[in-house]
């Protein structure tokens, strides 16, 4: 199966990097598609199919906390897996997002193999 | 003022966070030796090489900024490793969006080891004038790291730093 994956980072950087690690991770990745915040991320999945975001949480406009709390109270959009990428390793803000209901909490700075490890228990494939 | 904001756990963390964010993220193994750093330092200094900063507001408890300036070809080569381009091929905002993202993984991964009470939040990194990274007032921490041949300097300034002075604590 190949993914349409959503990547919500107001870095450029950061969303190149991520495309980056998750295409040598082998993952089959049909698109990528990007939003510089949760606002824009709303507008794009109102109006494309995406079978996984990764989003981060400091971000102008609306941050992921107001992202996934939007996301989660969609009929539509709550199936879709939302992974939240963030350089908050606190406890009390990993658990906050995943009471949000993020399916999993990636901590910046990460290697390639934690990413992929969680992508893959969270969809539920196996990549070579 | 708690433990966990004295200088030398600041310093502490602030190497920690350097260094896993630099190995991780970009693969660049810091070796910690001081007179090496110093030396570097002086060369850099020396050659006139032009530098950039970049620097983030953080609010919690306590508020401040982190700053970190860094040589422009040192800073080009990061920013090649990090997008998996070939330097030539970069524009000066690829390298100054890469330079700001370090600043942003150094900071949050800085906060969450000190364990702030209260969560804290980031602004978006900006890219600034190195000259202006080098005000001492409010500083809390400051450390030189050498890497590629050149060093970056990171420094933490705090709205209620550990100490009163304008005291430096480096390495």
């Amino acid at each position: 199966m190949a993914y349409r994956i959503l990547i919500v980072d107001d870095s450029p950087a950061m969303r190149a990097f991520v495309r980056r690690v998750i295409r040598l991770s082998g993952f089959d990745v049909a698109e990528f598609l990007e939003a510089g915040d949760g606002q824009i991320a709303l507008e794009v999945l109102r109006r494309e199919w995406v079978d996984l975001v990764l989003t981060d949480i400091n971000m102008p406009a609306m941050d992921g906390e107001e992202f996934l709390r939007r996301v989660a109270s969609d009929d539509v959009l709550k199936s879709i897996p939302v992974f939240v990428v963030s350089t908050d390793a606190t406890a009390s803000r990993i658990g906050q997002m995943l009471a949000l209901g993020a399916r999993g909490y990636i901590v910046k700075p990460f290697v390639a193999e934690d990413l992929r490890r969680q992508l893959e228990r969270s969809l539920g494939v196996e990549h070579a | 003022m708690p433990d966990l904001l004295s200088r030398p756990r600041l310093v502490d963390a602030l190497r920690n966070a350097v260094t896993e964010v630099l190995e991780k993220m970009f693969f660049i193994r810091v070796l910690e030796d001081p007179r090496e750093a110093a030396e570097f330092s002086t060369h850099a200094r020396s050659r006139g090489e032009p530098e950039m900063a970049a620097r983030v507001a953080f609010h919690g408890e306590p508020s401040g900024s982190l700053s970190l300036r860094l040589g422009c070809p040192v800073a080009r080569a990061i920013a090649a490793d990090f997008l998996g381009e070939e330097e030539p091929e970069l524009e000066t905002r690829h390298v100054e969006e890469v330079i700001a993202e370090l600043a942003n993984m150094v900071c949050g991964s800085l906060l969450s080891s000190v364990e702030s009470a209260v969560t804290f939040r980031l602004d978006t990194p900006a890219i600034v004038d190195p000259v202006s990274t080098e005000t001492h007032y409010g500083e809390a921490a400051v450390h030189t790291f050498p890497i590629a041949g050149s060093t970056l300097t990171v420094r933490l300034w705090m709205e209620e730093a550990a100490c009163g002075s304008s005291e430096k604590f480096g390495f």
